[in-house]
């Protein structure tokens, strides 16, 4: 009998062996690299679209928070949540939530907001930066009464526009259609329908809401508002009335005060409604009628950063492990011929990986690599062993494969051609292959490098630089071309440098001087980017050394960045078995000249910091640093940070030091949300870079660090996680 | 009026969930990719002059389709590969691993259930795959397969042959969802096999050229 009906192919002469759709003959030809490269920029934008949705998202209010139109709800989003939300009201308001689900429990907010004609009797619009904290005090029980239960701060530490507390509880009925949120609300959610708040049973200070001081408030934590004054009840709706389709009921507790008295907002009811439309796993479009009179469209999308669109990758598969190539036996004495190590080179090269040298001790090769192309050591290093294990001879029986960066020799692992052979195809391969490598230090271990030849590498290609959050223009953007170059004359010795030509933008059109009472450390950066010359981006010599086991070591001099040039040392702790680190850095640095070429201005600093790194488990690293900053103050810099195990980094930041606040100025003082994308994490393919960005509500001149390159902590991570174990799941990949 | 730089700011925090801003600019810049992709074009062409077997690999929910080349053979492990090197790894006809296609069985112990499929009886079998968790874990699922003996079906080896091959089919069952393979045997071995590793990928079906 048939199975499927006649086959759709064509068995006779075939000669592409690609995946093609209805494997119809045609040309079948591997991606060129320009196509890849045109493929980028679109994978980059449909990144979220592509990204595995497997838990279920809740809805997000207007707010960005789990909520149905204004009002939140108790749910939380699945662990390791991001999420992207945008909203626009007919009455000249724009909100842009940024979301993060930090732990199962604990929410983080970043917003930024746009009000029309909002100050000066309606003759100016305010941008608003807000960041809000939710905590899931309890989680919803399916199988009981229990609902899940929650409190948000929202704009705890901004200018208060959106100032509010809630507690509030949320219960699925109905299958699961029905989604009841009731809560109890102060602040902005606790103006409409107000009555005495019930906590002032406990004291008669919750009765009293101190006022806002306008922007002398901006940044600062004030604690002594939170749940004071009147409270206000809410009720809200979920109704999924289809897979895609669902719509809210709420009866919202925020009377729009600022908004009435401001913005002419007209308040006719307490009464929202909305509809929300899921455009497949990620996207969600959405239309409100808000307090009878405002229409809003929202759009959001989430993403899981635990979740690539391609976990595996979509690179090519590796070499097999092969048994030695007996026809170059000859060419492998205990000094391999310069043929041989080229073959071997060009070999592992076409896997990513650089040799760096090779020697033979009887039947033992020493190899020593560096990672070029991974952005998974382990993958790097499961790649050059397949490669070695068909090119050395046969009687080569155990591979010492010794790891560097940057010149750094940080591992040594050691597998046998037995080894080899065996797990390639066992089912705990992976595991049993980190097991049997049993990574070392390599510090102080003999040498197989080669004399290095002077190695010279260049490139040129078009740059855009961003500034966020200007309060005249809250999107700046120059755009232009950048020459960069990396010469390595010696073992351990970098000159680098990059110069940038502006052909367009507005970053320098920046109209608002700095009134920063503290030398012009940061608040004068617009001033750089007056200048329509080349400009010198850094220019740099960098050696970098093992002075003993679990140490490394960097001397920087030269340009360090944009604004400060001078000497920089830093020496590291980092044992590999231990999840703590300990660095030490000093620096002697001057401002440089605005026209970004070789002078520097009066301002001279010794600027330094002791740090210290603890790995928390569950992905989250802790960094202290305490030290002085380039205005001269002293203070320290907590930054916590969750890496997933892919990479992948959302994290947060904030320096205290002993400016005040009101020395500090606008912002009270230096904060931000720290998000790294590696590159490989969008397209599937690998890639060593990845995507920073560092949100910064503003930067100003107090709790400011020097940006130096190359930074020892971050520069040795991978190297010293793949040696603990980190990703071995890619070793056979 | 709101200005044209004040909508492009908002749309572009937006697109942060899809990595926007510099990510955009620095993926314009240079790109460190291996150029794997091509290696072994010679590899193909003189697999292709040696007559090296074939398998033709179907993705059934996908409506795509490959032919692959056997590359090499080391204890029992028959490693397959296409022009732009995917590969699949297979042991006495099943898939014991794939790379290249993004969502790839890392390794599969199979147990016996290469020998109970190929006996033509009734058995029950455990299987554990392993595949990558998108944090470079790699996450187990295990299966207890019960094996059965369907009856005689009619198998299309090329465009006009055809051959009688005994239909077996595998149900594994797993917490997490069950997944169901088929598979044809000819004098012993499988001829042609549907088998599911990864719900992202679908349903594979293989046909061992003769």
């Amino acid at each position: 009998m048939w199975l499927y009906g006649p086959p759709a192919y064509v068995v006779s002469p075939v000669s592409k062996f690609c995946f093609q759709k209805n494997y119809n003959g045609a040309a079948c030809v591997p991606l060129a690299s320009w196509t890849r490269m045109a493929a980028l920029g679109l994978s980059l934008l449909l990144a979220a679209a592509k990204a595995r949705a497997e838990d279920t998202v809740p809805g997000l209010s207007l707010y960005g928070v789990p909520g149905h139109v204004e009002m939140p709800s108790a749910e939380a989003l699945p662990d390791g949540t991001l999420a992207v939300s945008l909203n626009h009201h007919a009455g000249g308001v724009i909100r842009s939530n940024l979301v993060f689900q930090i732990t199962p429990r604990i929410t983080g907010v970043f917003r930024y907001s746009y009000f029309e004609d909002y100050l000066s009797g309606g003759r100016l619009s305010l941008y608003d930066r807000s960041f809000d904290f939710r905590y899931q005090i309890m989680a919803e029980d399916p199988d009981s009464w229990r609902p899940s239960l929650a409190f948000g701060l929202q704009d705890f530490g901004g200018t208060g526009v959106f100032g509010a507390e809630y507690l509030v509880a949320s219960k699925h009925l109905a299958d699961d259609r029905l989604l009841v949120s009731a809560g109890l609300g102060w602040g902005r959610f606790g103006s409409y329908g107000s009555f005495r708040n019930p906590l002032a049973v406990l004291s008669d200070r919750f009765e009293e809401r101190p006022g806002r001081e306008g922007m002398s408030d901006t940044g600062k934590i004030k604690v002594d508002r939170f749940f004071r004054g009147d409270a206000a009840a809410f009720l809200a709706l979920d109704w999924r009335a289809t897979e895609k389709l669902t719509l809210s009921l709420e009866y919202s507790s925020d009377a729009m005060t600022a908004e009435v008295e401001r913005m002419d907002f007209d308040h006719r009811t307490p009464i929202n409604i909305g509809l929300k439309y899921r455009l497949g796993d990620t996207g969600t479009l959405g239309a409100s009628l808000l307090y009878g009179s405002t229409l809003a469209l929202s759009f959001s999308s989430t993403l899981n950063p635990a979740r690539p669109p391609a976990p595996s990758g979509h690179e090519a598969a590796p070499p097999a492990i092969g048994r030695g190539s007996a026809a170059a036996a000859a060419s492998w004495g205990p000094q391999p011929d310069a043929a041989a190590q080229d073959s071997l080179a060009a070999a592992l090269k076409a896997q990513g990986v650089t040799l760096d040298g090779v020697m033979i001790e009887g039947d033992t090769a020493v190899v020593a690599i560096t990672n070029t192309g991974w952005p998974v050591t382990a993958q790097a290093w499961g790649r050059s062993f397949r490669v070695l294990s068909r090119t050395l001879p046969p009687e080569i029986r155990e591979i010492r494969l010794r790891s560097h960066i940057r010149d750094l020799p940080v591992s040594e692992m050691r597998l046998s051609r037995e080894d080899l052979e065996t797990l390639e195809y066992a089912p705990d391969g992976a595991w049993q292959a980190y097991v049997r490598a049993n990574p070392q230090d390599a510090a102080g271990l003999p040498d197989p490098r080669m004399n290095r030849e002077d190695r010279l590498s260049w490139g040129l290609s078009p740059y855009g630089q961003p500034a966020f959050f200007d309060p005249d223009s809250p999107l700046r953007l120059d755009v232009g071309a950048q020459l960069t170059a990396e010469w390595m004359p010696v073992r351990g010795l970098y000159i680098s440098g990059g110069v940038r030509q502006k052909l367009a933008g507005n970053i320098g059109d920046a109209s608002r001087r700095s009134d920063s009472v503290l030398p012009h450390v940061r608040s004068d950066l617009y001033l750089y980017y007056q200048n329509d010359d080349p400009a010198i981006s850094w220019l740099t010599a960098e050696y970098f050394g093992r002075p003993g086991s679990n140490l490394y070591s960097r001397a920087t001099v030269g340009l360090f960045e944009q604004m400060f040039g001078g000497v920089s040392g830093e020496l590291l702790w980092a044992p590999v078995d231990r999840p703590y680190a300990l660095g030490v850095e000093l620096n002697y640095a001057a401002q440089r000249d605005v026209d970004g070429l070789f002078g520097f201005q009066d301002y001279e600093v010794l600027t330094g910091h002791v740090s210290g790194y603890l790995e928390m488990g569950n992905g989250f690293t802790g960094q202290l640093d305490v030290g002085r900053y380039l205005a001269g103050d002293w203070g320290g810099t907590l930054t916590v940070i969750r890496r997933f195990g892919n990479g992948f980094e959302v994290g947060g930041f904030m320096t205290l030091t002993d400016v005040s606040f009101d020395d500090f100025g606008e912002g009270a003082f230096d904060k931000g949300i720290i998000l790294n994308v590696p590159l490989n994490w969008v397209i599937g393919m690998p890639a060593q870079r990845e995507a920073g960005l560092v949100i910064r509500p503003i930067q100003r001149d107090g709790g400011a660090r020097l940006s130096v390159r190359n930074r020892l902590y971050e520069l040795t991570r991978d190297e010293r996680n793949a040696a603990s174990g980190a990703r071995w799941g890619r070793f056979w990949r | 009026m709101m200005r044209l730089p004040s909508l492009l700011f908002f749309g572009l925090l937006t697109l942060l969930a899809g990595c926007g801003g510099q990510l955009m600019q620095r993926a314009l810049d240079r790109v460190v990719t291996p150029d794997m992709e091509t290696q072994g074009i010679g590899e193909i062409e003189a697999l292709t002059a040696a007559h090296a077997p074939e398998m033709i690999v179907w993705m059934l929910d996908v409506d795509r389709a490959s032919r692959l080349l056997l590359a090499e053979e080391r204890d029992g492990v028959l490693n397959w590969r296409t022009l732009d090197n995917v590969r699949f790894y297979t042991r006495d006809g099943l898939i014991i691993g794939t790379r290249g296609l993004g969502f790839d069985l890392m390794t599969a112990d199979n147990g016996n259930a290469a020998a109970v499929i190929a006996s033509g009886r009734a058995g029950q079998v455990p299987r554990v795959h392993r595949l990558l968790d998108g944090e470079d874990n790699l996450a187990i699922r295990s299966y207890i397969c019960d094996i059965r003996p369907v009856g005689a079906e009619q198998v299309q080896t090329d465009v006009a042959h055809f051959v009688t091959a005994l239909r077996v089919d595998e149900t594994c069952h797993s917490p997490r969802g069950n997944i169901e393979n088929r598979h044809w045997v000819l004098n012993g071995r499988i001829l042609q096999t549907e088998q599911t590793f990864s719900q992202d990928l679908g349903r594979f079906r293989i046909l061992y050229l003769p």
